[in-house]
């Protein structure tokens, strides 16, 4: 019988690990097999123990006719001398069997070590203990065995040694007998057991090809697919149920994507049919010098905002692998919020905005390029989304052991409902402006969000319909940094 | 010919527009969708170049509100690729669906075709008596003859030969051949249609008196 922990062994040492597309040993197997192993062991122990105890029963009823017989014999001795015609008494010579294999014999011993008595023929190999067997105790005899034989020693009534013995055949015959019974019974148990255990296994593994089946046939295309499993046990209703959680997840994921791609190549149209258009209108005719700078410039301005998007599209994809790469550097929050500014000043006076600013010295570790485009995307939105004679004023400032960007408008505000969106990728809140001069393919907040996450911060939003939006973007301080207090205020 | 475009993107909106002015057709644009349905009920366009993705009002909702009163063929010209979209679109009665990127030659293709057909035209080339017009190239055939005709005699030929036997007003005529930009004397059609009968003969078109020009099937 094998161990259920066996494990299927190789060609040799060479293949240590077992790939893992190896065919192993089926879990339906791998349960037959533990509990055939645990059931053999019971048969095992069962009959061992039980032959045990029949055996010795068989051996001491043995002994107690021997015992008998030998006390028969004292008897007679106890009454006159040895005679030459001292038999077994007939109850014995039965027990003892009628054929010549169960030849039982005596022999009789004076202290001295003479046989004074003794059946004809007697085996060589009888002769008298050295020390005389005890007269008292529980068991006042000696017994031997001696190869197939069993013989018994007493003591006489004139401190004679009386001996019996006999083969055991019939007793062996009788334990054969058991012992066959012991291994039918045992093998049919093993039988009947080992059906039950296939029928075991089949039921918990049916459930898990079903399982299998199923998830077989749910791919990339059929996404929507889920277990539909009878509740059988609690551990499988849960793995189902596990599963269907996954799929769902990675369901909603793969939509996301789809739709990603569709909004991508859906802004990347745009600014493709532009260039052509206008490539195949300007070549179709011959046309003047300006014409022709008219179209090259309206190219340039389409191949800018794919150059744009394509750029965004690339940092998020990054971001989405975590693979944005972050050269972070000591650098002071204000000064790199004073040169966007300084920059995004021109848009400001554009569209009539007031820019103003609060800036005192924060040093935080981070990129300042990619924080740079944090800053100006969250500026330029706030002046975008602002109304002529608006104000846009930025803060930052080191508050609660964080560095705070605060850009806060007095524009149009943001819906609740628009609120939750705004950082999701091609989100615009007003499709209106989704051609505006400047305005991008809705990227802007999923990209300082990224950029956010990365360098470990977060960002909020509050905003009244009507009344303005801030924006606060939360930064660690970089670890040497102690709170300044010689601040660098500027009104830009 | 008298065509809106309804886009939002300035540059492709210009460009449309060019292309469809180099063809001969009086052009008409709207930047939004609700200046789009505007004017679209205010004039007979002979066909509407419509976006899906616009401010205000989006290009589904402009099909609705415009297939509740009006016929007037639409383009569909979007981004959009679905055939979702597409299906949609097309069922809100929209005529042709053209995605972006688009090649010119196939948004004129698809625009004279639609326009030809909401005439009652299949083919792409007319035939009175042994007059021949051939849509496609603009040509002007009288008995195999080519005969040069300027773009506005041509439209305004045109547009009297895809509705043969039906009495064309001068104000309809207006309508087709002069965009909103068009600042048209009163009597430039007179001209037009006398210059048209000195080149393809005095019976071709006939004018009847207070209700305007007709060339007689």
């Amino acid at each position: 019988m094998s161990s259920p922990n066996e494990i299927p062994v190789g060609n040799g040492p060479a293949d240590p690990a077992v790939p893992l597309d190896a065919p192993r040993r089926s879990l339906r197997t791998e349960l037959l097999i533990g509990q055939l192993a645990v059931l053999a062991i019971v048969v095992l122990g069962f009959g061992g123990a039980m032959y045990a105890l029949v055996r010795q029963g068989v051996y001491r009823e043995a002994e107690s006719d021997l015992l008998g017989a030998a006390q028969s014999i004292a008897q007679d001795l106890g009454h006159g001398d040895p005679r030459d015609d001292l038999r077994f008494a007939r109850p014995h010579g039965h027990r003892f069997g009628p054929g010549p294999r169960d030849f039982a014999y005596f022999a009789i011993w004076d202290p001295e070590g003479h046989q004074i008595a003794g059946s004809n023929p007697l085996p060589p190999h009888v002769a008298p203990l050295e020390r005389a067997p005890p007269l008292h105790g529980p068991r006042p005899f000696v017994v031997l065995a001696n190869g197939p034989d069993i013989e018994l020693i007493i003591a006489g009534p004139r401190n004679e040694q009386i001996l019996v013995g006999r083969p055991l055949g019939r007793e062996r015959d009788r334990l054969w007998r058991v012992f066959v019974w012991l291994c039918t019974v045992g093998a049919l148990a093993l039988g009947v057991g080992g059906l039950a255990a296939w029928w075991l296994a089949s039921r918990v593994v049916r459930p898990l090809e079903t399982l299998t089946q199923t998830a077989e046939q749910i791919s990339a295309r059929r996404l929507d697919q889920r277990l539909q499993l009878e509740p059988t046990t609690a551990e499988l209703t849960r793995l189902a149920s596990v599963f269907n959680g996954m799929l769902n997840r990675l369901q909603t994921a793969f939509q996301q994507q789809v739709r990603f791609t569709a909004d991508a190549s859906h802004e990347l149209r745009t600014p493709v049919a532009v260039i052509l258009t206008q490539a195949e209108h300007t070549l179709s005719r011959s046309r003047s010098e300006e014409e022709y700078r008219g179209a090259l410039e309206t190219c340039v301005r389409a191949a800018r905002r794919m150059k744009r998007l394509v750029d965004d599209l690339l940092l998020l994809a990054r971001a989405d692998v975590g693979r944005l790469e972050i050269k972070a550097e000591a650098c002071d929050l204000a000064d790199v919020t004073r040169a966007a500014l300084a920059w995004l000043e021109p848009l400001a006076a554009e569209r009539q905005v007031r820019l103003s600013s609060q800036l005192h010295a924060t040093h935080v570790l981070c990129d300042s390029a990619q924080i740079t485009q944090v800053i100006t995307n969250l500026v330029s939105n706030a002046i975008e989304y602002n109304r002529a004679g608006g104000e846009v004023f930025v803060t930052v400032q080191v508050q609660k052991n964080r560095a705070v960007l605060r850009v806060t408008d007095s524009g149009i505000g943001i819906s609740p409902a628009d609120q939750r969106r705004i950082f999701e990728r091609f989100f615009r809140a007003d499709p209106a402006r989704s051609h505006r001069d400047g305005a991008g393919a809705g990227l802007g907040l999923s990209i300082v969000a990224e950029i956010i996450a990365s360098h470990g911060g977060t960002i909020d939003v509050i905003s009244t319909a009507e009344q303005g939006t801030t924006f606060t973007v939360d930064l660690p301080l970089a670890q040497s940094d102690s709170p300044e207090t010689n601040s660098t205020s500027a009104d830009l | 010919m008298r065509v809106l475009v309804v886009e939002d993107e300035p540059d492709l909106r210009r460009l449309v527009a060019e292309v469809l002015v180099e063809a001969e057709y009086a052009v008409d644009i709207a930047a939004d969708g609700e200046q789009g349905l505007q004017k679209a009920l205010d004039s007979p366009y002979d066909a509407i170049v419509l976006d899906l993705m616009l401010p205000k009002l989006d290009g589904w909702k402009v099909m609705q509100a415009l297939r509740k009163v009006k016929s007037t063929p639409v383009l569909i010209l979007s981004a959009r690729d679905a055939v979702g979209d597409r299906v949609h679109g097309l069922d809100l009665g929209a005529d042709d669906y053209l995605v972006k990127p688009f090649e010119r030659t196939e948004l004129l293709a698809r625009l004279r075709a639609l326009i030809r057909r909401a005439a009652g035209q299949s083919l792409s080339q007319l035939f009175v008596g042994d007059l021949q017009i051939d849509l496609r190239s603009k040509q002007v055939a009288l008995a195999g003859e080519t005969v040069a005709l300027t773009s506005r005699e041509y439209a305004l030929l045109e547009y009297l030969a895809l509705h043969c036997g039906r009495v064309i007003s001068r104000t309809e005529l207006y309508d087709h051949l002069f965009d909103e930009g068009d600042n048209t004397l009163s009597n430039l059609l007179d001209v037009h249609v006398s210059n048209l009968r000195k080149k393809l003969g005095p019976e071709l078109i006939e004018t009847r008196r207070g209700q305007g020009y007709v060339i007689p099937e």
